[in-house]
């Protein structure tokens, strides 16, 4: 426990996959408006997403609610998807930061660095975090490219809108 | 099985009828007004475990409840 407050919050996300769907589909659909994402694992299922749940939570729970929820937009967009059946179901937990950007660099402790608030669609952008992280440990300098994500923005009032690291709509 | 809040007038009632609300709990050790304001504005305990939450019942009784949750259930 190093002190270091954090404007983050843990909540859960959830996803589910269908049976086998015969036929390939290629591309990742998501819709911002209508709130979900599909695509097809290379084994053929489907596999469907939505946001966050909106309680913070350390819990994996899965929920019929969230079925329910994200299957509306889904069997309206695509209609196919209305004949496969689901196979399963789960949770994770996202970081989520106060502005839903990532958040790297300092944090005051000496020798204590963070690199956290990836939220939900992290692995985008993490490839490259992780390549300036490490430029940051090893030449004990800021990369200008991850500046702008220091921890100080808060106290600095000058919070992040980059939704092309964590794919949100604001 | 979806989390389930216990309101005082309506019962166990789904998460999804409620809307939570962040309350702002800057450490003791915190005692510049700057700092306790920019962490009463950002920062969070983000508790693991049991914690008093407020939370307002928008699809039920339209109050705000005070509800003591466990955050690893």
């Amino acid at each position: 426990m190093a002190g270091v407050r954090l404007p983050i919050r843990t909540h859960p996300l959830q996803a589910f996959v269908t049976n086998h769907y015969t036929r390939s589909f290629r591309p990742i659909v998501a819709s911002a408006d209508m709130g979900f994402y599909v695509s097809q694992t290379p084994r053929g299922e489907m596999l469907l997403g939505s946001g966050i749940d909106s309680q913070p939570s350390y819990s994996y729970r899965s929920s019929y609610e969230f079925l329910s929820h994200c299957s509306l937009p889904a069997v309206t967009l695509l209609p196919f998807l209305r004949n496969l059946t689901i196979l399963r179901q789960w949770a994770g937990v996202c970081d989520m930061s106060v502005d839903m950007s990532p958040i790297m660099g300092y944090t005051g402790v000496d020798g204590f660095l963070v690199t956290t608030g990836w939220g939900t669609w992290g692995f985008k952008g993490i490839p490259a975090g992780g390549e300036q992280m490490a430029e940051l440990i090893a030449g004990d300098r800021t990369p200008e490219l991850i500046a702008p994500f220091s921890l100080n923005r808060f106290q600095e009032d000058r919070l992040m809108f980059d939704p092309g690291s964590t794919a949100t709509t604001h | 099985m979806v989390l389930r809040l216990a309101c005082p007038h309506c019962g166990p009632r789904p998460v999804e009828e409620w809307m939570y609300g962040e309350v702002p709990d800057p450490p003791d050790y915190l005692t510049e007004a700057d700092e306790r304001d920019v962490d009463r504005g950002f920062m969070m305990s983000n508790t693991e475990g049991a914690k008093q939450e407020r939370w307002f019942h928008a699809g039920g009784c339209r109050r705000w409840q005070t509800i003591e949750r466990d955050t690893t259930l």
